[in-house]
């Protein structure tokens, strides 16, 4: 069994499984669409580490590949994101049409992915080997190209927003714990989406390994911004607090 | 717009401060990180031409 395709894609799946359920159960405690949406997505992470590590342990099979195209390649990242627009965006409006939209698009892009032609040979092609899962098995035109699409607006939308708010925060030096929370968001989000890219590359592992560390960040980052830092230890460090 | 980005950027900055090492190592971070969505933006530029 090979650690970095079979064991690796396992443990994120469990990590982000974990997330999600911790993310939901703050959404029952709590409310707000972003939990909800946050959950989503880490469960969607969830079933693309699976697939993948079934992939390394099993081999192909078609079901298990268009579960990982739609959820961990094409949508995990735009479901994140949009939790994140329902946290930032302060019109309602904007943000249920965003949503609609993104409803709308992940119907049609499972439709498509549903219903492509895969043929498993063209993954080993070029400089891919073939031991990790790749888009490159969808034959049929089309398919493809809305991934970078979902793949942007997600990533724009939480890594962007997690950027933004970690400034906020650092600008008012306010809430030490949610700019460090923020930001370890940020990295952990724009790990899986460099991964691709390497991935992309031929880099071997570079997709399955940024996977791993991204959900390991995203759950530490959103540890950290809800846990608040206790008041003694913040001032120890920072005396000139205390003073103002 | 114009008066509310005024009165935003215009804000006094606050009397508190971060410990020394996350005061100086946030922005860093930020800027890295808006660094990685310019790059990432030109890479899935370069996909959906089919450059890459």
């Amino acid at each position: 069994m090979n650690f970095v395709t079979t064991v690796l894609p396992f443990l994120s799946s469990a990590v982000s499984l974990v997330f999600a359920l911790l993310v939901w159960r703050r959404f029952m405690r709590k409310r707000g669409a972003h939990h909800l949406l946050w959950g989503m997505g880490m469960l969607f992470y969830a079933i693309g580490g699976f697939c993948e590590g079934y992939y390394g342990a099993l081999g192909w099979n078609p079901l298990i590949f268009r579960l990982w195209y739609l959820f961990g390649a094409m949508l995990v990242a735009a479901w994140l994101g949009q939790g994140t627009a329902y946290l930032l965006i302060r019109r309602r409006g904007l943000a249920h049409a965003l949503m609609a939209l993104l409803l709308v698009g992940s119907i049609y892009g499972a439709v498509r992915v549903f219903t492509a032609d895969l043929d498993p040979a063209l993954m080993s092609g070029g400089l891919h080997t073939g031991s990790e899962l790749s888009g490159r098995a969808i034959v049929t035109p089309g398919v493809r190209t809305l991934t970078p699409f979902f793949n942007l607006y997600g990533t724009v939308l939480l890594v962007g927003g997690a950027a933004y708010s970690a400034w906020l925060f650092w600008r008012k030096r306010v809430l030490l714990h949610r700019t460090i929370g923020n930001v370890l968001i940020a990295v952990g989000a724009l790990l899986p989406a460099f991964g691709g890219t390497f991935s992309r590359l031929g880099i071997p592992g570079a997709l399955y390994i940024s996977e791993f560390l991204g959900a390991v960040l995203l759950f530490a980052g959103f540890l950290r911004a809800t846990t608040p830092i206790p008041q003694a230890a913040e001032s120890a460090s920072a005396p000139q607090t205390a003073a103002s | 717009m114009k008066t509310r980005f005024r009165r935003f950027t215009s804000r006094p900055a606050s009397r508190h401060t971060y410990p020394r090492f996350w005061e100086k190592a946030i922005p860093v971070f930020l800027i890295l990180i808006g660094l990685a969505i310019l790059v990432l933006l030109g890479v899935s530029l370069a996909v959906v031409l089919g450059w890459l």
